[in-house]
C-alpha cells in the first residue's frame, strides 16, 4: 500500500482542481462577457453611423433625381451591402424597395435593425421610411468559439493543477511511508529505536518529536516493569525454594504427625508471606494503572494518625520509643489508605529509631493545598544514597538490619509512594545528622 | 447449616467441601455457573459462596437470578480481582460479603459464621459479664479479673480480650484483630498484632499456671481452656 493510495492527496488534487477550475473559469467568463458588451456596443454605433449615411445617400438622390434616382442609387449599391440588408417604404406604407431576402441578403438570427425616414418631397406622399439590418453572425460565430476555447482551457488547467498536486503531495508525503517503515522495525526488544527523518519537515518534526518522547517514556516504563518483574521473580524465588524443599524433605521419609505438622505450619507461614507480597504487588499495580484514592468526608488527620498511634502502641512501647503527634489539618482523604501510609511509616522508624528517642508525626499544611505528613526519628543516618530508593519497590536499606523479617518484604514505603500518588501527592525522605524523617504530600479534596 | 459452593476449580472447591464439612456443614458443590444458578435458586440453602469468574454464566449472573427469584439467602462472594469496582458492584447487587482471593480458611470461616449469624433469629440479650474459667470481664464497666485480682490493661488490651472472650474456642487471624479491635482494614506488614498479644498475654497468663490466649501458628490466636 503506498501513500499515493491514501485520499489526502487525492483529496487535496481534487480540491486544488476545483478551485483552479473556479478562479479560470470565473476570470474567463466575466472577461468573455465584457467582450462580448464591447462588440455589441460597437455593433450597435457601426449600425447606427451606416444608417445615417444611407439615409443621407438618399435624401440627396431624393432632391436630386426624385424616386427614380433612389431607386437606381439604392440599386447600384446594393452589391456594397452584402451581409445587410435595405427596406424602404413609402409614407403611405406601400413598400418601395427592398434588398432580396437571399444570396449576400440573407439574414441569419444574429441581426440588428435601425429604422429611420428620409424627407423627400419630390417622391410620393414627400417621404420615405427604412429600415435597415445588419447580421453579425460572424462575431456571434467568433463568440461561440471563444467560449468552447476558454471551458477547454479551463478544464485542461483544472485537470493539469489536480495531477500536478496529486504528484507533488505524493512526492512530499514520501517521507511518512519511510517514517512507517522505521516504526515497523520497532519491536519490544529494541525500545532504544527513534525516528529520524533524512530531510526534515517542519509538519512532520513535531510528530516525529511527539513519537520519540513517547518511546522514551515506553523505555522508561518498560524497564521499570522488567526490573519490577525479575525483581518480584527473585523474592518469590527464596520462599518458593523453602516451600518445594521443605515439603519433599517432609515426604522423602516416614515422619511423626508432630513434624508433619511442623512442616505443614512452616509451609503455610510461607504461603501467607507469598499471598501478602502478591497483594501488596496488586495494589502497587492498581496505583500505577492510576486508580485513585475514594476521598471520604474531611477529617482530622491527627486524630487519624492517632488511631493509627493507637494500633503501634505495643511495638513502639517494646521498643522503648515515646511518641507525639504534632500539628493538624482538617482533609477529605481516603481513610484507610490514608491510615496504612501512617502505619507503613511508623512501622519503619520504630525498626530503626533509637530506643527511648522519640518518634514524631508532624502534619502542616503546604502552600497549593498540599499536606505534609512526615515521620521523624532519631537513630542511625540513612546514607544519601540510599534516600531516593528508599520508596522503590523491594530496596531495603540494609538487609542485615531487617531482623523481625517474617511480614516485612520491602515493599511498604513502595505502598507509601503509591498512596500519596493516589491522592496526587509524592514522598520526602531526608536524613541528617541521626535525624530521619520520611513522609509523603497530598492534594487536600 | 446447609452451604452451597459454586467454584470452577476442583481443587479449591474440593477443599472448601472438605473444610467447610469438617466444621459442621452439609455442602453442595456446583462446577459452573449454570449448575450454580439452578441449585441456589431452586435448592434451600443458607448460605451461598459464590465465586466470580465461572464457565456459562459469573457470578454476578448468578447472584442477579438469585436475587430476582425473591431469594435473601446470603451470599458470600470469592474473587480472585481485588478491583474495588468488582467489590462495589457484588455488593450493590445484594452480595452479603466478599473474600479476594488468596485468603486463610480461617477468615473465610470467621465470614462464613459472621454471615449465618446475622440470618439467626435474635437470642437474648448479649451478656454484659463474661467468664471463662477464672477468668472474668465486665464488658460495661470494663474490667478484668483473673482469680479474683485485678488486671492491668490499657483500653486496646480489654478490647482485644474481650473480643476473644466474645468468640472464645475460635481461631482469629491477625488480619481479623487489626480489623476489629483497630479499625485497620489493610494487611499490615509489621509485627503489630503478635506484640500486642504477647503484651496482653504477659498480664493475662504469666501470672497464672493455667494459660487461655494460645497462639496457633500460621493461623491466629485463641482464647480457651486447654487440659494442662
Amino acid at each position: 500500500m503506498t501513500l499515493c493510495s491514501h485520499s489526502i492527496s487525492r483529496r487535496l488534487a481534487r480540491k486544488l482542481a476545483l478551485l483552479t477550475m473556479l478562479v479560470i473559469g470565473g476570470l474567463f467568463l466575466a472577461s468573455w462577457l465584457s467582450i462580448g458588451l464591447l462588440v455589441k456596443h460597437k455593433n450597435a454605433e457601426d449600425l447606427r453611423s451606416r444608417t445615417a449615411l444611407i439615409a443621407d445617400v438618399i435624401g440627396l438622390e431624393a432632391q436630386a433625381g426624385g424616386e427614380a434616382a433612389v431607386l437606381a442609387r439604392v440599386q447600384s449599391d446594393a452589391p456594397m451591402r452584402a451581409n445587410t440588408r435595405l427596406q424602404l417604404w413609402r409614407a403611405d406604407g406601400q413598400p418601395f424597395y427592398a434588398d432580396p431576402a437571399f444570396g449576400p441578403h440573407a439574414m441569419s438570427a444574429h441581426t440588428r435593425s435601425e429604422v429611420f425616414s428620409v424627407d423627400a418631397p419630390p417622391a410620393t406622399g414627400g417621404a420615405l421610411r427604412g429600415r435597415y439590418t445588419m447580421d453579425f453572425e460572424s462575431d456571434a460565430r467568433m463568440g461561440r468559439n471563444w467560449a468552447i476555447v476558454l471551458i477547454v482551457a479551463t478544464l485542461l488547467a483544472g485537470a493539469l493543477v489536480g495531477f500536478g498536486t496529486r504528484w507533488h503531495v505524493c512526492r512530499q508525503l514520501l517521507p511518512l511511508n519511510y517514517l512507517a517503515a522505521q516504526t515497523r522495525a520497532i519491536s519490544p526488544r529494541q525500545l532504544d529505536q527513534r525516528l529520524s527523518l533524512a530531510d526534515p519537515a517542519e509538519e512532520l518534526l513535531p510528530w516525529v518529536e511527539q513519537f520519540n518522547a513517547l518511546m522514551q517514556r515506553l523505555e522508561g516504563a518498560y524497564a521499570q516493569l522488567e526490573g519490577f518483574n525479575a525483581d518480584v521473580a527473585h523474592e518469590l524465588r527464596t520462599p518458593l525454594t523453602t516451600l518445594i524443599g521443605q515439603t519433599e524433605l517432609a515426604l522423602s521419609r516416614e515422619r511423626s504427625g508432630e513434624s508433619l505438622r511442623d512442616t505443614l505450619v512452616s509451609n503455610l507461614e510461607e504461603t501467607q508471606r507469598l499471598a501478602a507480597m502478591v497483594n501488596d504487588m496488586l495494589f502497587l499495580s492498581q496505583a500505577d494503572r492510576g486508580a485513585e484514592a475514594r476521598r471520604g468526608l474531611p477529617v482530622s488527620l491527627a486524630a487519624l494518625a492517632r488511631q493509627v498511634v493507637e494500633f503501634h502502641e505495643a511495638p513502639l512501647e517494646d521498643a522503648g520509643l515515646l511518641l507525639r503527634v504534632e500539628g493538624d489539618v482538617t482533609a477529605a482523604v481516603d481513610e484507610p489508605l490514608f491510615k496504612r501510609a501512617v502505619s507503613n511509616l511508623l512501622g519503619n522508624a520504630t525498626r530503626f529509631a533509637q530506643r527511648g528517642s522519640t518518634v514524631v508525626i508532624r502534619i502542616a499544611a503546604e502552600p497549593a493545598e498540599q499536606v505534609q505528613v512526615v515521620v521523624q526519628n532519631t537513630g542511625e543516618a540513612i546514607d544519601a544514597q540510599s534516600l531516593p530508593r528508599l520508596f522503590d519497590r523491594f530496596f531495603r536499606v540494609d538487609a542485615s538490619r531487617c531482623c523481625d523479617g517474617l511480614q516485612h518484604h520491602g515493599l511498604g514505603l513502595a505502598i507509601v509512594a503509591a498512596i500519596a500518588r493516589m491522592h496526587a501527592g509524592q514522598t520526602l525522605a531526608e536524613s541528617q545528622g541521626g535525624v530521619t524523617r520520611v513522609g509523603f504530600t497530598l492534594a487536600t479534596g | 447449616m446447609r452451604i452451597l459452593v459454586v467454584e470452577d476449580e476442583i481443587k479449591l472447591a474440593q477443599y472448601l467441601h472438605k473444610g467447610l464439612s469438617e466444621n459442621g456443614h452439609v455442602v453442595d458443590l456446583a462446577h459452573d455457573g449454570i449448575e450454580g444458578r439452578r441449585l441456589s435458586v431452586g435448592g434451600d440453602y443458607d448460605l451461598v459462596l459464590l465465586d466470580l469468574m465461572l464457565p456459562g454464566v459469573d457470578g454476578f449472573g448468578v447472584l442477579a437470578a438469585l436475587r430476582a427469584a425473591q431469594r435473601n439467602t446470603p451470599v458470600l462472594m470469592l474473587t480472585a480481582r481485588g478491583q474495588l469496582e468488582d467489590r462495589v458492584r457484588g455488593l450493590e447487587q445484594g452480595a452479603d460479603d466478599y473474600l479476594v482471593k488468596p485468603f486463610a480458611f480461617s477468615e473465610l470461616l470467621a465470614r462464613v459464621g459472621a454471615l449465618l449469624r446475622r440470618g439467626a433469629p435474635a437470642g437474648a440479650q448479649p451478656a454484659t459479664q463474661l467468664r471463662l474459667g477464672d477468668l472474668e470481664i465486665d464488658l460495661v464497666s470494663r474490667k478484668a479479673h483473673r482469680a479474683q485480682q485485678r488486671l492491668d490493661l490499657t483500653a486496646k488490651e480489654f478490647s482485644l480480650l474481650a473480643l476473644l472472650l466474645r468468640r472464645r474456642g475460635q481461631i482469629l487471624s491477625r488480619t481479623v484483630l487489626a480489623e476489629q479491635v483497630w479499625d485497620m482494614n489493610f494487611d499490615s506488614d509489621t509485627n503489630v498484632v503478635e506484640v500486642a498479644v504477647r503484651r496482653l498475654r504477659a498480664k493475662l497468663d504469666d501470672p497464672f499456671a493455667a494459660k487461655l490466649l494460645h497462639t496457633v501458628r500460621g493461623m491466629g490466636y485463641v482464647l480457651e481452656e486447654r487440659p494442662a
